[in-house]
């Protein structure tokens, strides 16, 4: 197990180079600095490979070392020579990680990471599709691929074949490269690599928070989506939904940055989040369209039209990131067993919306999620009453509006019952508008009471 | 009830917010996000604790295939055989090759077993040179290779 362990951190180590050239290219390097640099850029060089792996995997590349490593030097490369012939006004300080959320961070990872390294691989959907994938990739080699995934025997022949072959396969891919890493599939060790994502959320919120926030309210905030029982839970089922909660609402933080700064080089790195989010679930792509359509509406109301070109090259970036998935879909012919959106389908389950809306707000009421979208929605209500900071707070009404909406409209569709649907799924799906509102939390609640924050 | 008092406190924090001295308003803040916390804590720690200790047993041998039946809370010798004999079957078939399997693939353990064994491929029928049987005699197949439980794996 112990050298299971190190070959995953040394896995998190291969990605730095990527995530540090996604930073220097989209010029976000000098913002951070020490340790929270470091884990921005961990975090940026897993999203990174979530978005460039599965191209190169239908290309017939395996996600092997040597392919992260030799696509992140280049992007490194590429950064630090950007970085070279940008003119700066003035030298940035940049944020750093200071002694107290560090602390806050830190403690409930190391104990979810004991928790992590013992646990048996258990949820349904875990092994019978995205580990399966992830063991598939693994064995097609560590050159070219040898097409098992892919493969018609695999996907026709198969007793068991992955149950949901019409998902995306980024975070499959990011796990085949931590199991080359490792030297062998060993699952167990495997959960480390969802803890790294909830690690990396944290601090990448810590980081592009903190010159809004103050210390304490920040470690508070880290706090609590650390220590929220159902995203611990959900880190460890080894499902997707916590990689993409983390990737979409580090997109959703950066989006804000940009409208609130006018920097275009929070834009970028949020294109590539967002990027990452698409390649992880196919919710994914729904919560993409709100960002952008939000954004855009955000950038109308401002009537800041120079802003429109950089949203639109975002969005076309994102858009060409997903194409060789939809085409693999569309040459395969491969469609949804669980949720398949018709207005027929629509009608025909109308009358169960009450129980789903019911059962949602019962389970966003658990004290599994410390009633964090309660509070978080209660918080922006307030704001817009006072008149204290309306456009963020109405922003965050649409966002997690739009997103619970999503869900509804999900689970209206499901082709399996919809109140197995809901039982067996809820939990993690309402992780991204938990994540969401866990993290914008201590921002809401600075704005309401007007707290300074010092530097 | 955790979100109940989580809502009372905010209501009270933002009662008491602008009576306080703006640099000690981010106390409040931090009094909001933390009164959940604080209430949920205790009660995850303990269940956290708790599946630490029922999972510290599994044997790492099986990590590959690990289940949550191994853990020591719900043991039960079926399962354990299953485990048992997945990883005989590992030791035993080459990794290209095809296994058969009389089986309705909608079965839980069906989807865990093509998990455990992958990239064997788990195929439905016996016409394979491998096939795992389940309370079936294998004898008119071929040569028991691995025999666990009501587990057999047959060359034929």
């Amino acid at each position: 197990m112990t050298v299971d362990v190190l070959g995953l951190l040394a896995g998190l180590v291969g990605l730095l180079p990527l995530g540090a050239g996604i930073l220097l290219v989209t010029g976000v390097w000098r913002a951070f600095r020490g340790v929270l640099r470091l884990g921005v850029a961990m975090f940026t060089g897993m999203a990174g490979a979530t978005v460039l792996l599965p191209p190169l995997i239908y290309a017939g590349l395996a996600p092997s070392v040597p392919l992260v490593l030799l696509a992140g030097l280049l992007v490194l490369a590429a950064g630090v020579y950007l970085e070279r012939r940008r003119r700066r006004e003035r030298e940035e300080s940049g944020v750093g990680l200071e002694l107290v959320p560090a602390l806050f961070i830190a403690l409930p990872l190391a104990v979810l990471a004991v928790r992590a390294v013992l646990k048996p691989d258990g949820a349904f959907d875990a092994f019978a599709n995205w580990g399966l994938k992830a063991k598939l990739l693994y064995f097609s080699g560590g050159g070219l691929i040898d097409h098992h995934i892919f493969d018609p025997t695999f996907a026709t022949d198969s007793l068991a074949p992955p149950v949901e072959r019409v998902y995306p396969i980024g975070l499959p891919s990011l796990e085949a490269y931590f199991i080359h890493t490792m030297g062998g599939p060993d699952f167990r060790v495997l959960h480390l690599m969802f803890v790294a994502f909830l690690a990396g959320f944290a601090l990448t919120a810590v980081a592009l928070l903190r010159p809004y926030v103050g210390p304490w309210a920040l470690a508070a905030g880290t706090s609590v989506v650390l220590w929220m029982p159902a995203a611990r839970d959900q880190a460890l089922s080894q499902n997707a939904d916590v990689p993409m909660a983390c990737l979409w609402v580090a997109a959703v933080i950066l989006f804000g940055l940009w409208l609130a700064r006018d920097q275009g080089r929070w834009l970028a790195l949020g294109a590539v989040f967002t990027a990452a989010a698409f390649a992880t679930k196919r919710e994914g792509a729904i919560y993409t369209a709100i960002l952008m359509g939000l954004a855009l509406v955000a950038v109308l109301l401002a009537s800041r039209r120079d802003q429109l070109r950089p949203l639109i090259l975002a969005g076309g970036f994102v858009a060409v990131t997903a194409v060789p998935w939809r085409i693999f879909i569309a040459v395969h012919g491969l469609t949804g067993h669980d949720i398949s959106v018709s207005p027929a389908r629509i009608s025909e389950h109308r009358g169960e919306l009450p129980m789903i809306v019911r059962e949602l707000a019962r389970l966003l009421a658990d004290p599994l999620f410390l009633g964090v979208v309660p509070l978080a929605v209660a918080t922006a209500l307030l704001l817009v009453l006072f008149g204290h900071d309306r456009p963020l707070a109405v922003g965050f009404l649409l966002l997690v509006g739009a997103v619970l909406l999503t869900l509804v409209v999900v689970y209206v569709n499901s082709r399996p019952d919809t109140r197995y649907l809901l039982r067996t799924t809820a939990k993690r799906t309402l992780m991204t508008p938990a994540l969401l509102s866990a993290a914008i939390l201590p921002l809401l609640l600075t704005r309401l009471f007007r707290v300074p924050v010092r530097q | 009830m955790v979100t109940l008092a989580a809502l009372a406190a905010l209501g009270l924090a933002t009662f008491l917010a602008s009576r306080l001295a703006p640099g000690r308003r981010e106390l409040l803040a931090v009094a909001v996000l933390a009164f959940p916390l604080v209430l949920k804590l205790p009660g995850t720690l303990r269940h956290e604790a708790t599946e630490v200790r029922q999972n510290r047993h599994v044997d790492s041998s099986t990590a590959e295939i690990a289940a949550p039946f191994l853990r020591s809370g719900i043991r039960s010798p079926l399962r354990l055989e299953e485990v048992r004999f997945l990883i005989a079957v590992r030791r035993v078939v080459p990794a290209d090759a095809e296994i058969g399997f009389v089986a309705n693939p909608g079965q839980r353990w069906v989807r865990w077993a093509a998990w455990g064994l992958a990239p064997r491929l788990v195929v439905q029928g016996a016409d394979k040179r491998w096939v795992m049987l389940r309370d079936q005699p294998g004898d008119r197949l071929g040569r028991t290779v691995v025999k666990v439980g009501r587990f057999r794996l047959v060359q034929t």
